[in-house]
């Protein structure tokens, strides 16, 4: 599976996510997540890529997404940690079930 | 209740982060291999020597490994076969040098059946044990995967011979590395100001 098709499923599935726990805006909702995505993800495989830890990159996706879930959609601190550790769990769920 | 979710989907995502960790004989999803090489850096040094190669999966020499093979004068320690052979090197004094022994297993011993082959083995391991004969470097690897996100492309592995000890590691490693796949920076460093604006807009409302 290439990078870009990665890429879609994971925003593709953590927009879903995110949105059944804020049903705000729907264009903005797509448009914050896409910015989310397109800002956790290259870093995160960029860092896998050379060091591996999984586990840990996957951590600091949660965290950092979790800042920019309640910056951008003006949510307290731990529904947006909530929320992204839900989004990431259910794509990593789904990218190993795909995978293997 | 809440508590209970949560420390339930914390144990699936650990447990699948842990499982992403198995090993096994296929390229793992994500993986791609990458070539290894490994040369003998001062081979030059030793004219009264010849070097030997002698490829191996586990503990025993496999028809499916690439057998043995006289390693020239680039230093280059060929792998071949399966992926997962590996290979010690002996260093053998020109004198005592058997290339009967050595050429019987240079092509292909998957013409051996079990037990030629143990009686084969049995004839190599008599004369590896022989003064004369050391080995000089031990379980050489070939095979590596690395996510296909990281920036390493090829690996060269050096080893300095000294007769009196076996080296396990090289004592150089040379990785080649692309750094092109960091292009996909521009788009995290693009989002990262698309986000900030979107944030600094919200707090001036």
């Amino acid at each position: 599976m290439n990078l870009l098709l990665d890429f879609i499923l994971a925003f593709a599935v953590e927009f879903l996510i995110i949105f059944a726990f804020i049903r705000k805006d729907f264009w903005k909702g797509i448009l914050y997540v896409f910015l989310i995505n397109l800002f956790s993800w290259p870093i995160a495989i960029l860092i896998y890529g050379e060091f591996g830890f999984y586990f840990l990159v996957e951590l600091g996706v949660v965290l950092v997404e979790s800042v920019l879930i309640m910056l951008l959609f003006e949510l307290r601190f731990w529904k947006g940690l909530m929320i992204s550790f839900a989004a990431n769990l259910t794509s990593t769920v789904l990218g190993f079930l795909i995978l293997f | 209740m809440r508590k209970a979710i949560i420390g339930m989907m914390s144990g699936i995502f650990i447990l699948l982060v842990l499982t992403a960790n198995a090993k096994a004989d296929i390229i793992r999803p994500g993986y791609e291999p990458i070539e290894v090489n490994n040369y003998i850096k001062n081979i030059n040094d030793f004219p009264d020597y010849v070097f030997v190669g002698v490829s191996f999966l586990g503990e025993r020499m496999m028809g499916m490994c690439f057998p043995l093979q006289i390693i020239g004068s680039d230093g280059k320690i060929l792998g071949g076969g399966y992926k997962f052979c590996n290979a010690d090197v002996y260093a053998i004094e020109k004198d005592r040098f058997d290339e009967a022994l050595i050429s019987e297993g240079g092509g292909s011993i998957g013409k051996y059946n079990e037990s030629q082959l143990e009686e084969y083995e049995g004839r190599l391991k008599n004369y590896f044990s022989l003064n004369g004969v050391k080995k000089v470097i031990g379980s050489v690897n070939f095979y590596t995967a690395v996510p296909v996100t990281s920036t390493q492309k090829s690996i060269a592995n050096y080893y300095t011979i000294d007769l009196s000890k076996v080296k396990t590691e090289p004592d150089e490693i040379d990785k080649e590395r692309d750094y092109s796949i960091y292009i996909y920076l521009g788009a995290a460093l693009i989002a990262l100001v698309l986000i900030i604006v979107s944030i600094v807009k919200k707090m001036r409302r």
